[in-house]
This record gives C-alpha cells, sequence and structure tokens, in this order.
C-alpha cells in the first residue's frame, strides 16, 4: 500500500511471490506456537504481498497445517473462507495432476465507502456522521465517568499474544441455536452478553462496570452492487457498543439488550457511518499512544461454507485468530460453525491474562450458553 | 406438504415491516434485512410450520423462494 496524504491506497506491485516456510510437523500442536508467532509479527504493509504462508507436515501419518497469515486490510473472514477453498481445490487439482486453469491478473476491487448506498456517500455520508459522532462522543465521556478508577490500563507493548480453541459439539451447538432463536437474538449477541459476563466476573470481580464489546458486520451484502464472497477484499465494520455488565446478571438478559443495542444501530446504518469515520477515529486513538478502545471483540462470522473433502484431502478442522488485540480488548474472539460445531478462536495477551484463566473464562463462557434451562 | 408463497411472503414482510416483497427477492441484499431480522423470520417460520431451519442450512436460503423451498422440504420430512 502507498500513503498519499491521509489517505493510503492498494498498489499492484511487481508479481511478488509469497513467502512459504514448510517444516516438519513434530507434534499436533505445534501448529499454535506457530500461529501465537505469525500474530506477534506484523506486516509493513508498504511491503507487498500482505500474506505468508507456513506449512507443517508430518508425511509418516499424513497430516498437515496450513496456516495463512493474510494482512485483514486485504481479505476479510468471508473472502479468506473462498481463498482457503480456492487453495484447497488447486492442491487437489495438481496432486490429481491437472493441469490448473489460467487466470487472469486480479483487478483491485473498489474500496467500501465507493459501493454504497447512495445515502451514506459523499456529503450526505458525512452529514450523517455528525449524529454518529455526538452518540460516539456521548458514550465516551459517559464511559470516561463509569469508568472512573477502574477503566483498564492501557495494552502493554510487552505483552505476547497467546491463542487458545475450544469448542461445542454440534448436539450442544443446535441446541444452543435453538435456545438463541426462542430467546429471539443472534448466536453473535448471545455469545458477546455471555463473554462480557464471564470477563466481568474473572477479570473485574464481578463489580458493577461499564464494558466496551466490538460487534463486526459483513458490508458485502448491504453494498451497491452487493459483492460476491469469492471476491478477496476486506469488508466489514465494527459496532462498539459498551454496557454496564454486573456479575450476577442474567445472561440471556444481556444477551437481549446487546441484541437490540446492536439492530438499533444497524438500522441506523451505524455500519456505514462507523466504517466513513473509523481512519480518523483511529488516528486520533493511536496518536495518543495510551488507550484500550474495548474489553471484548467478538466476531462471529456464521457458517464456513468449506467442503471437507478435497481429492484425497480431508480439511478436519478450521481456525482463525484475529490480532487486534492492538486496539486493546482483553480477549478476542472469532467463532464460526465447521462441520455443525462451534468453533471458538481465542485471542489475548499474557500481560492481561495467563493461559488458565484465558481458559476459565472460554469454558465458563460457553458454559453459561448451554447451562440447563431453569 | 404444499407451502404458499404468499405466507412465506408475508412472514418476510411482517418481520422487516416492508410491503410489496416478491419470491425472487433476495432477504439481506434486496429486503435490508439485519442478522437480528433473520433470526426473527425463522423463529416466526418454525412456529408457523412446527418446524426447525438449522443455521447449517442459512447460505444456502437466500430468497424468500429459497426459505419457502426449505420449510417444504421440512414438513415434507416431517
Amino acid at each position: 500500500m502507498e500513503q498519499r496524504g491521509k489517505q493510503f491506497h492498494f498498489v499492484i506491485g511487481d508479481a511478488a511471490s509469497i513467502p512459504l516456510q514448510v517444516t516438519p510437523r513434530e507434534s499436533e500442536t505445534a501448529w499454535r506456537a506457530v500461529v501465537e508467532m505469525e500474530l506477534a509479527t506484523p506486516f509493513d504493509v508498504s511491503v507487498a504481498p500482505l500474506m505468508r504462508v507456513s506449512y507443517l507436515i508430518d508425511e509418516g501419518l499424513g497430516e498437515a497445517e496450513l496456516i495463512l497469515t493474510l494482512q485483514h486490510v486485504i481479505v476479510d473472514a468471508v473472502s479468506g473462507t473462498a481463498l482457503l477453498r480456492e487453495i484447497l481445490t488447486l492442491c487437489a487439482d495438481l496432486a490429481g495432476g491437472e493441469t490448473p486453469p489460467q487466470t487472469a491478473d486480479l483487478a483491485l476491487l473498489p474500496a467500501a465507502e465507493h459501493l454504497f448506498p447512495a445515502r451514506y456517500r459523499g456529503r450526505r455520508g458525512r452529514l450523517r456522521c455528525a449524529p454518529f459522532l455526538l452518540r460516539q462522543m456521548a458514550d465516551e465521556i459517559g464511559y470516561r465517568i463509569r469508568s472512573r478508577g477502574t477503566r483498564q490500563p492501557p495494552v502493554h507493548a510487552a505483552g505476547q499474544p497467546r491463542i487458545l480453541s475450544l469448542e461445542l459439539p454440534a448436539a450442544e451447538t443446535r441446541t444452543l441455536v435453538r435456545r438463541c432463536r426462542k430467546a429471539g437474538v443472534t448466536l453473535n449477541s448471545a455469545l458477546c452478553a455471555a463473554l462480557l459476563l464471564t470477563v466481568n466476573r474473572e477479570l473485574h470481580a464481578g463489580a458493577a462496570t461499564p464494558l466496551r464489546n466490538f460487534n463486526f458486520a459483513n458490508l458485502r451484502p448491504y453494498l451497491e452492487s452487493p459483492l460476491p464472497d469469492g471476491d478477496l477484499g476486506s469488508y466489514f465494520a465494527m459496532l462498539r457498543i459498551t454496557t454496564t455488565v454486573q456479575g450476577d446478571m442474567d445472561c440471556w438478559t444481556l444477551a437481549r439488550e446487546l441484541n437490540r443495542t446492536v439492530y438499533e444501530a444497524a438500522k441506523r446504518g451505524e455500519k456505514f457511518t462507523n466504517l466513513l469515520m473509523s481512519g480518523a477515529v483511529i488516528r486520533m486513538l493511536f496518536a495518543r499512544k495510551s488507550f484500550r478502545m474495548g474489553n471484548t471483540a467478538l466476531g462471529y462470522t456464521g457458517v464456513a461454507t468449506l467442503p471437507q473433502t478435497y481429492g484425497a484431502t480431508r480439511l478436519t478442522e478450521l481456525h482463525a485468530f484475529i490480532s487486534n488485540f492492538a486496539l486493546g480488548p482483553e480477549y478476542t474472539a472469532h467463532v464460526r460453525l465447521f462441520a455443525g460445531r462451534l468453533v471458538w478462536d481465542i485471542v489475548y495477551l499474557d500481560c492481561d491474562m495467563d493461559a488458565a484463566v484465558a481458559e476459565k473464562i472460554g469454558r465458563e463462557t460457553l458454559g453459561l450458553l448451554t447451562a440447563e434451562e431453569a | 406438504m404444499s407451502v404458499k408463497i404468499e405466507d412465506v411472503i408475508q412472514i418476510v414482510e411482517v418481520q422487516l415491516g416492508a410491503t410489496g416483497a416478491r419470491a425472487a427477492d433476495r432477504i439481506i441484499e434486496d429486503l435490508g434485512a439485519e442478522s437480528a431480522d433473520i433470526v426473527g423470520i425463522l423463529a416466526a417460520v418454525d412456529a408457523k410450520y412446527s418446524i426447525h431451519i438449522d443455521e447449517m442450512e442459512l447460505p444456502d436460503i437466500r430468497t424468500i423462494a429459497d426459505l419457502a423451498a426449505s420449510i417444504t422440504r421440512h414438513t415434507d420430512a416431517g
């Protein structure tokens, strides 16, 4: 990418080869250390390519892990899944002796804001940002007053990212989905509520605390014209919601409150105005060098539409970890449904909590959602 | 069991507060439904037809006609 003034622009450079590191797979869990190292190694966005690949292989067992490290600016969760499907299909074709089709050079896709509905573009779009900015300022002031003395300190530069993966078996996942539908909330809202509650209990001693959660919105279907999932790009927006949480709250009551707040924000078009303002807001916050934008971030990306079989290759697990800890969430989770199971991938910093606490939060979150109804 | 497309259109319209929806309309792209609206639509469908459309089926349900076809499959199977 190139910076021109305050704007960054994509540049198609010379065909840069993608770094590929092939290493022996020494254990079933060796990939975790590779992922943690990758998360701790940011990209320089001025240097192509914004992608690197590791491949851990145990030829004796015929088992391997393919680890794609991608800068979020080029790929979102939707197109990341499409990219993985394309790579696995290509590998199966090559292994089967087929010649892969010659593909044309890809054109750069327009930035999301150029594809917004007309009422969110140009001058009209900027005018719509004013009420959003006022709501954000009111939220910030209220948050600072209510969290005085209890706010988490800024992110430590010395913190190392750690990962954790948990999952719900298919039967429990089906029960959870039914329970969400009965409660009239999205799975995302239920997960966020349970996570906020357990973070409050474990990291804030259950005291009434204003906590900030990032929600994520997939913009692709709402653009003019809607973008197909296969087009590689980054078309998502973040919604930051502040909620006062107390350890003894009912999880489903909190889920309904979050559901309503997120729904109202989405209906107000904040997925567009938030993205229009995000560059300026993030520049301002990073300039202060002492902030923590949120407590939790949870991206639920729905069903991962990936076949599990590619020729002789079988895809058995799918994980995704987000390195947005630089923005300050104490606990970041990326959640999806894969093969009927709910897969819950977590990132945290070792300066915020140790592995036992991180796992306790993850397990208690899932436990809250799957507990027998009273 | 044959599902009347008009009934499915009505469920979607009531949830979205919309009028004039057609079977070929995409529920998110054309009608602007949010995730919470989808939950509401599916809850209404589950209740009206005494079925449960699984989350794993959602990627294949883009239009109102897709939803009607899914309901038909479930009611036939049930």
